[in-house]
């Protein structure tokens, strides 16, 4: 089994997810809770984690704190070598909600165009064309469509499309497809490897799925419950591009079977 | 179908209980200050010029009184929104300003603004203020957790935070209050005229007239047209607002 020490060998590699250390604490005194306790691993620039525990392991706090929505008790997050605080400011974060958080108000094409107005830039200099987005996440035709006329899975491709209109440093995904029916989950995780190969961005994906973890990131970092400390950092060898033939490998499986083996550890015996 | 039988239903609830109120005036077991529907009915048959002359300025006062309390209550739920801190504050003076007796109000209004429309669209102000600013500021601060994320990951300014999420999140819960408030308006102006607040025309005065003057038929017509107008009041707003609703109504 493969530990948790994979960040002793600090690379001086600029890019990336850096963290290191970080405790977090909610609340004083007797009421404190400690959502993570020294928790310190790296994503790779342009790399695919995914963190994944039972709940109350801290890992949407995680996520947080890489997005500057929180700022940690102690230790530090850096990203591409520099503080999340500062690259929230340059608006270079994108973040993908569980229950999507669209605009019920807005289109799919002005959701998406949201963050363009909020950053005063004119679609005209966006980085990432409206348009082009659309057809990455294969939304075409549907422009003009209400988010409530769309299913569960379209409304996070447009979610999607919404935290990569800035052309991010860092795509973070909150189990974005949590709430989504099987089938419709690993076909929106095939469209997500596609949409973020094409683009290059480092992502961050918290999942409570196994098998999701296991075909879509590079690496998966599991997290124990209260306080969340990271119980494992396990490699996922698979080839790239993935493709759900590789679920039924035995390599698949075994990176599967140690992920249980980190979750649930004696249990399984 | 369902349609059909959400209308049948209480048109029969209303035909029974105007039935059973007339045959209990015919056997005699109301009281005589009570008229029957069918004394409203003639009365309203003979009456119905005097009835719109004294209705239409209560409406047109009720009107500007509902538009002056909106205009108030947004706004100050408006500065709420920018400045949170003032919630408690706005809210314990509304509640205080909601909590004074119109009917006391009045004559220390006549006092000071003199007879007429003033004292009539300020209690209807008066009467229909709470309810819109309750609407307006619940709405304006309930957003939900993950869109004020986004917009806090963004880096929106506070402008942009109230103007493009905190007033279109708004919108059903403010509608609410003000559907909530048409009828106060309506209410609150008869209260300024029955206390006589507003001269010789008003469905209030016609209805403390025809009270103190013992014609059982009118008073029971002016509480039919007030009734009428509240329900009134309600679905009108409701009317209007419904675009609203279909523009920014939620998921």
């Amino acid at each position: 089994m493969m530990t948790a020490d994979r960040h002793d060998t600090h690379d001086t590699h600029e890019g990336g997810i850096h963290v290191k250390d970080v405790c977090m604490r909610f609340g004083k005194g007797a009421d404190a809770v400690i959502a993570l306790d020294e928790v310190s691993f790296d994503v790779a620039d342009g790399g695919f984690a995914a963190l994944i525990g039972p709940s109350g392991c801290g890992k949407s706090t995680m996520l947080r704190l890489i997005a500057d929505l929180l700022q940690p008790t102690k230790g530090s997050v850096t990203v591409g070598g520099r503080a999340p605080s500062e690259l929230r400011s340059q608006r270079r974060i994108g973040f993908v909600f569980q229950d999507h958080a669209l605009l019920p108000w807005r289109s799919v094409v002005d959701n998406i165009r949201l963050p363009l107005q909020l950053s005063r830039q004119r679609s005209s200099d966006n980085r990432a064309g409206v348009s082009d987005l659309i057809k990455l996440v294969g939304l075409e035709g549907f422009e003009a469509a209400r988010p409530a006329e769309l299913s569960g899975g379209m409304r996070q491709r447009v979610a999607i499309a919404r935290a990569l209109v800035l052309a991010p440093e860092v795509l973070l995904l909150d189990e974005p497809f949590g709430a989504l029916d099987e089938i419709t989950r690993q076909r929106l995780n095939l469209e997500l490897l596609r949409i973020w190969s094409e683009t290059g961005t480092t992502a961050v994906l918290v999942t409570h799925s196994l098998s999701e973890a296991a075909l879509l990131a590079d690496e998966v970092i599991v997290l124990s419950a209260r306080p969340g400390r990271i119980q494992a950092c396990i490699k996922v060898p698979l080839q790239r591009p993935r493709t759900l033939e590789q679920m039924k490998t035995a390599e698949f499986h075994t990176v599967e079977n140690a992920l249980r083996e980190a979750l649930f550890g004696e249990a399984l015996q | 179908m369902k349609r059909l039988r959400d209308l049948v239903l209480p048109a029969v609830v209303f035909v029974v209980a105007i039935a059973v109120w007339q045959s209990a005036h015919s056997a005699g077991s109301l009281p005589r200050s009570v008229a029957s529907p069918a004394q409203i009915y003639s009365e309203l048959l003979d009456r119905h010029e005097l009835l719109w002359f004294h209705s239409r300025p209560t409406l047109i006062s009720s009107l500007w009184g509902f538009l002056a309390a909106a205009a108030a209550a947004f706004g100050l739920a408006l500065i709420v929104a920018f400045a949170p801190k003032m919630g408690r504050s706005v809210y314990a003076a509304a509640v205080v300003v909601a909590s004074v007796p119109l009917i006391a109000l009045t004559p220390i209004l006549v006092l000071w603004l003199e007879r007429g429309s003033a004292v009539r669209i300020t209690i209807a102000a008066i009467a229909s203020f709470f309810p819109m600013l309750i609407g307006a500021i619940e709405g304006l601060t309930h957003v939900s957790k993950d869109r004020a994320e986004l917009f806090e990951l963004l880096s929106a300014s506070r402008w942009q935070r109230v103007m493009r999420l905190q007033m279109p999140s708004a919108v059903p819960l403010a509608v609410a209050g003000l559907r909530a408030a048409g009828a106060g308006a309506i209410l609150g102006a008869i209260i300024a005229e029955w206390s006589g607040g507003s001269g010789a025309r008003g469905l209030g005065t016609l209805m403390s007239t025809a009270l103190f003057g013992f014609n059982v038929p009118l008073t029971w017509l002016t509480i039919a047209v007030t009734v009428v107008l509240s329900i009134g009041a309600y679905f009108v707003v409701s009317l209007i607002t419904s675009v609203a609703i279909r523009r920014f109504g939620h998921v």
